[in-house]
C-alpha cells in the first residue's frame, strides 16, 4: 500500500480515493519520460479540470442570490396590492393566505441560489437540477401582481412539495434540496441574528453589505450540505445492461 | 432512466481507443492510443473527467491491477466497455455513417481531408449572376 503524499490527497478531495490514486500513478508513469513542470502542469490542469465546477457554481449561486434580491425588492414596490388583502380565503382567512404567501417567497429565494448552483455543479439532466426548474415554475407565480395567483402559488408549492417526498424518484432530490435549503436559512438567520447581538443594532440597520456576508456564509455551508448529501443520496442513474464484456 | 445515451465526440473517441487496446487500457496507455491514432494530444485532466463520466452512465466500467514501482506504488486501474457501452458507440457510429452515406468522403485519401482550407473568392461573372432578372431582362 502506497503512503497517500499531499497531492493525491488534494484530489482525493475532488474525486474519489481509488480514482485520485490511479490519476496520480498514470501522471507519475507518464513523467519518467518527460520532465517534472510537465508532472506539476498536467497535476495542476487535472486539479482544475475536476474542480472547477464547485467554485463557478458558487459564484453563480451568490450572483443570482444577489440578483434575485434586487429583482424581489423591486417587485415588492411595484405590487399593486397589501398582504392583508383578501385572496382565494377571503377576509376571515387573511392568516392562511399569509402564511401561504410565505412558503413560495421562502422556497423561490433558496432556489434562486439553489437551482443555478444545481446547474452549474451537477449539470442540467441531474435530478436535483430538475427538481430545483420544476420547483421554480410553481414558486415564481407568488410575485404575480394578482392576489389570487399568489395564493394559487402557496397551494401549489405546498402540493408540490408534498408530491415530491410522496414520489420515490423524486424523495431523494427533494432531501437534498430541503437539506440545502434549511442550512441555507438557518445559517442567514443565525448569523445575522450572531452580528445584532454583537453590534447592538437592530436588523434594519445592518448595513447591506453585512448583510450580504451573512447571505454568503449561508450559501456557502447550504453548497458544502448540497455537494456532500448529493454525493452520497443520489447516485448518477445507469444506463441498461451495464455488464462488463471483454473487449 | 435513459437506455440509450448519447455520446460526444471525445466519448466515441475514448470509448474506440479503449476498446482497441483491449486489455491493457488504462490511463497512459489511451493517452498514448489516442495520440498516435487522431494526432490529438488530449490533457490528462480531460480524459479523467470523460471516464469518470463514462463510468457515472454505466458505459465503462475499472477494474485494478497491481501496484508497480513506476507508479509510485499505485495500482492501474483498467477501463473495460460495458454492454451499454459499446451499444451508445455502435449507436453513435451507425449514425455518422448513414450521414456519410452517398458523399464520398472516405473515398478521398485522409491526408486530403486534413487539409486546411483556403477560402478561394468567386469569380465576378458568377457573382453577378444574382443580379441579373429572370428571363434576361436587364441583360
Amino acid at each position: 500500500m502506497h503512503k497517500t503524499s499531499l497531492p493525491e490527497w488534494l484530489l482525493a478531495r475532488l474525486t474519489t480515493p481509488d480514482r485520485a490514486a490511479a490519476i496520480m500513478g498514470d501522471l507519475t508513469e507518464i513523467a519518467q519520460t518527460r520532465t517534472r513542470l510537465w508532472f506539476w502542469t498536467a497535476y495542476v490542469r487535472t486539479l482544475i479540470t475536476l474542480g472547477w465546477r464547485t467554485p463557478a457554481a458558487l459564484v453563480c449561486a451568490l450572483v443570482s442570490m444577489r440578483f434575485a434580491l434586487v429583482i424581489i425588492r423591486r417587485l415588492a414596490n411595484l405590487m399593486p396590492y397589501h398582504l392583508s388583502d383578501a385572496g382565494l380565503f377571503g377576509e376571515e382567512d387573511v392568516h392562511l393566505s399569509l402564511i401561504l404567501w410565505n412558503i413560495p417567497l421562502v422556497m423561490a429565494q433558496c432556489l434562486a441560489f439553489a437551482a443555478p448552483f444545481a446547474l452549474v455543479r451537477f449539470g442540467r439532466r441531474d435530478r436535483l437540477t430538475r427538481l430545483c426548474v420544476l420547483l421554480i415554475l410553481v414558486t415564481i407565480p407568488v410575485y404575480a401582481p394578482v392576489t389570487e395567483v399568489r395564493d394559487m402559488s402557496g397551494i401549489w408549492t405546498v402540493f408540490a412539495f408534498a408530491l415530491t417526498f410522496i414520489s420515490p424518484l423524486w424523495r431523494r432530490p427533494g432531501i437534498v434540496l430541503a437539506a440545502t435549503c434549511l442550512t441555507a436559512v438557518v445559517t442567514m438567520f443565525v448569523s445575522i441574528h450572531t452580528l445584532v447581538g454583537i453590534l447592538h443594532r437592530n436588523f434594519f440597520t445592518l448595513s447591506a453589505n453585512t448583510r450580504f456576508t451573512c447571505d454568503i456564509l449561508g450559501v456557502a455551508l447550504a453548497v458544502i450540505v448540497c455537494t456532500l448529501l448529493h454525493a452520497r443520496l443520489l447516485p448518477p442513474l445507469r444506463t441498461g445492461g451495464t455488464d462488463a464484456e471483454p473487449a | 432512466m435513459n437506455p440509450n445515451p448519447s455520446l460526444g465526440e471525445f466519448e466515441q473517441i475514448v470509448l474506440l481507443a479503449v476498446l482497441r487496446l483491449g486489455d491493457e487500457a488504462y490511463g497512459v496507455t489511451i493517452l498514448a492510443e489516442i495520440a498516435a491514432r487522431t494526432a490529438r494530444n488530449p490533457s490528462p485532466g480531460a480524459l479523467y473527467t470523460t471516464l469518470h463520466r463514462m463510468e457515472d452512465k454505466g458505459l465503462v466500467t475499472f477494474r485494478d491491477g497491481s501496484p508497480t514501482p513506476e507508479r509510485g506504488g499505485r495500482a492501474k486501474r483498467f477501463v473495460t466497455v460495458t454492454r451499454a457501452g459499446r451499444t451508445a458507440l455502435a449507436s453513435a457510429q451507425s449514425a455518422y455513417r448513414s450521414l456519410l452515406e452517398g458523399l464520398d468522403l472516405l473515398t478521398t485519401p485522409i491526408t486530403n481531408l486534413m487539409q486546411p482550407r483556403i477560402w478561394v473568392p468567386r469569380p465576378s461573372s458568377a457573382r453577378a449572376g444574382f443580379n441579373r432578372l429572370p428571363g434576361g431582362a436587364n441583360a
